[in-house]
């Protein structure tokens, strides 16, 4: 506890703050995945199955999301908050704090892994789907018990990298107006120079993406075959 | 002889086309093919000659452009969704890299088919184990694909194929990514299914051994078009088609023969009152000590060449060449007396230019001869 002490003089100091800061990540996180995971699933499905040659083939589809994605992908994610302020305000009723930081959160992220359930989906073996056909499947069983189940592995793969790189927007965000550690760090950290709440906000993040990334390497080898 | 069964899958003026961008491409023409039920039907030709195109039209995985398909009574390209995917529950279909889901379990993937089914989950487990049971691989119920070999996976695929017991099965190259032994026990499985649940199979397959082992008939298809049909001793006895005679050279070993005369070979050099006899069973009585017949009878000397025995549909099918020494009335009223024998006695002409090698696998060795031309 002493050692602790001399190593983080600042975050020993007001140790609320730190634990606040921790608090306010992890909440946004929690809220904010269950939502992008599934707009993703559902969005990255639907480009997979409308694009031409696929299960749906639908052009007019296909092109209405996949360009929608491109736009929102060439923005940077700071600016995507600015621009989002208003739909944000309308929504949640504020634009800074926990609260005000799930949209746009969810509007960063969601196009992100848009395409990566996409690519996970595309690159099951497209006989896999002839055989589902042949077996008299309708495209909904085949999207459900075909598409969906046999992507568990990719899926598990693509949630961890998203998951990881959701953080380092979650810092973006907090650091602008949010809170949480991105916010701690900026405040604390670089504005009074103190290193060692950098360090500790730096450790905190390296431990939870280390447990996102071994929760998410343990789902992928158990349902990998 | 197969009994002969009622038509359960009649194809009229089949044609498909694809658009691109070069104009049409035509990968069906005016196919007309009628398979009966009980039947084990092969469909044989080489890639790209569009036999898989035509047999995932049976099943409506493919759209045909004109032409009437009809399948257990039903009009395959009339249908609607609902309706088309009913049917397609009471034909099983196998494909080559066996297709299995690979994040489900043995059984799983057998019970996938089931999944409408009226079964009850213990009914369903039921007959997940028979089938298993079926196709010998009880032990492996809780595997995963990726744990099989490759026949495994296959015979896991026929069970899968089987799950709700369909009227037709269909084998879309079923064993050519198989090794001979392995296809050997995959083929013995189908036809004891044939049998035992007088099941219609459509066997697709550009493997001229495959359909001599099981076929009772045989279409032969090149460039979308059917040239030779008929039950498969009477194709392969005497093909007619350059294809089919290809394909059955090429498993005879013939061609290897033909490649001799070319090179003008001192085995098969022809001097006075001599002259080489290709000799062809016609029949499938045929029982005879026929060679040693001629020869005493005409007084004929007869040195065999070349000899090779085929089973097809489980009659013997005989390619002799032999070197006739005698007198030219002789040789004569010998080969009029083999005809009259049930044996096709003939001259041995050599085919015209021709690349055949007998090193390569029918499909190459044919492609190339094609190029030729």
């Amino acid at each position: 506890m002493e050692l602790i002490g001399t190593l983080f003089p600042h975050v020993v100091a007001e140790p609320d703050v730190f634990v606040d800061a921790l608090v306010q990540t992890l909440q946004m996180f929690f809220t904010a995945v269950p939502f992008w995971f599934v707009l993703g699933l559902f969005l990255g499905m639907l480009l997979s199955v409308t694009k031409p040659g696929g299960l749906l083939e639908s052009t007019p589809v296909f092109e209405l999301f996949d360009k929608l994605i491109n736009v929102c992908r060439s923005i940077p994610f700071v600016i995507m908050i600015a621009l989002l302020f208003p739909v944000t305000r309308l929504i949640a009723g504020t634009t800074i704090g926990v609260d005000g930081a799930i949209f746009p959160l969810i509007v960063g992220i969601t196009p992100f892994f848009s395409r990566q359930v996409e690519s996970v989906v595309n690159g099951l073996n497209h006989t896999l789907t002839e055989s589902a056909q042949a077996m008299g499947f309708s495209p909904i069983e085949i999207i459900w018990h075909v598409y969906l189940r046999e992507s568990i592995p990719g899926l598990a793969r693509v949630t961890t990298i998203t998951c990881i790189s959701f953080n380092a927007q979650i810092a973006v965000i907090g650091a602008i107006g949010a809170g949480g550690l991105g916010d701690y760090a900026n405040r604390y950290g670089f504005e009074r120079n103190q290193l060692d709440v950098t360090v500790a906000a730096v450790l905190a993040l390296l431990v939870f993406v280390t447990i996102i990334q071994t929760v998410g390497s343990l789902i992928g080898r158990a349902s990998q075959h | 002889m197969p009994d002969t069964g009622e038509p359960i899958i009649t194809i009229t003026g089949l044609n498909k086309t694809y658009a691109t961008p070069n104009g049409s491409h035509t990968v069906l023409n005016n196919v007309n093919l009628t398979i009966r039920e009980g039947a084990i039907h092969g469909i044989i030709g080489l890639s790209g000659a569009g036999k898989s195109t035509l047999v995932r039209c049976i099943n409506g995985l493919e759209h045909a452009t004109a032409g009437t398909i009809r399948v257990l009574g039903q009009s395959v390209r009339d249908l609607n969704p609902t309706s088309l995917r009913a049917l397609r529950r009471s034909i099983g279909m196998v494909f080559q890299q066996y297709n299995l889901m690979p994040s489900r379990t043995v059984e799983d993937n057998i019970a996938l088919p089931l999944m409408r089914s009226p079964l009850t989950t213990s009914q369903r487990r039921a007959r997940v184990a028979e089938l298993l049971e079926l196709v010998g691989l009880s032990d492996h119920a809780r595997s995963y694909p990726s744990q099989l070999s490759g026949g495994q996976q296959q015979r896991v695929a026929i069970a899968r194929a089987l799950a709700n017991r369909p009227k037709i099965l269909l084998l879309d190259e079923a064993t050519s990514a198989l090794d001979p032994d392995t296809t050997s026990t995959i083929l013995d499985l189908v036809k004891d299914l044939n049998e035992r649940l007088r099941l219609t199979i459509v066997v697709v397959t550009h493997q001229m051994d495959v359909v001599q082992r099981i076929c009772t008939d045989v279409a032969v298809i090149d460039k979308g078009t059917i040239v030779e049909q008929g039950d498969a001793f009477s194709v392969f006895c005497d093909p007619q088609a350059d294809l089919t005679r290809r394909f059955v050279d090429n498993s005879t070993g013939l061609n290897r023969v033909y490649e001799l005369l070319r090179e003008r070979s001192p085995l098969l050099q022809t001097g006075p009152g001599e002259r080489l006899i290709h000799m062809r069973y016609m029949d499938r009585t045929v029982s005879e000590s026929l060679v040693s017949t001629i020869s005493t009878r005409f007084g004929l000397s007869v040195n065999i060449l070349f000899a090779s025995l085929s089973i097809v549909d489980g009659y013997p099918l005989g390619s002799i060449v032999a070197k006739y020494h005698g007198s030219s009335e002789r040789i004569d009223e010998a080969l009029s007396f083999l005809a009259g024998k049930g044996v096709r006695a003939v001259p041995l002409t050599v085919p015209a230019a021709s690349t055949d090698n007998p090193n390569l696998p029918a499909d190459a060795a044919a492609t190339a001869a094609t190029g030729e031309e």
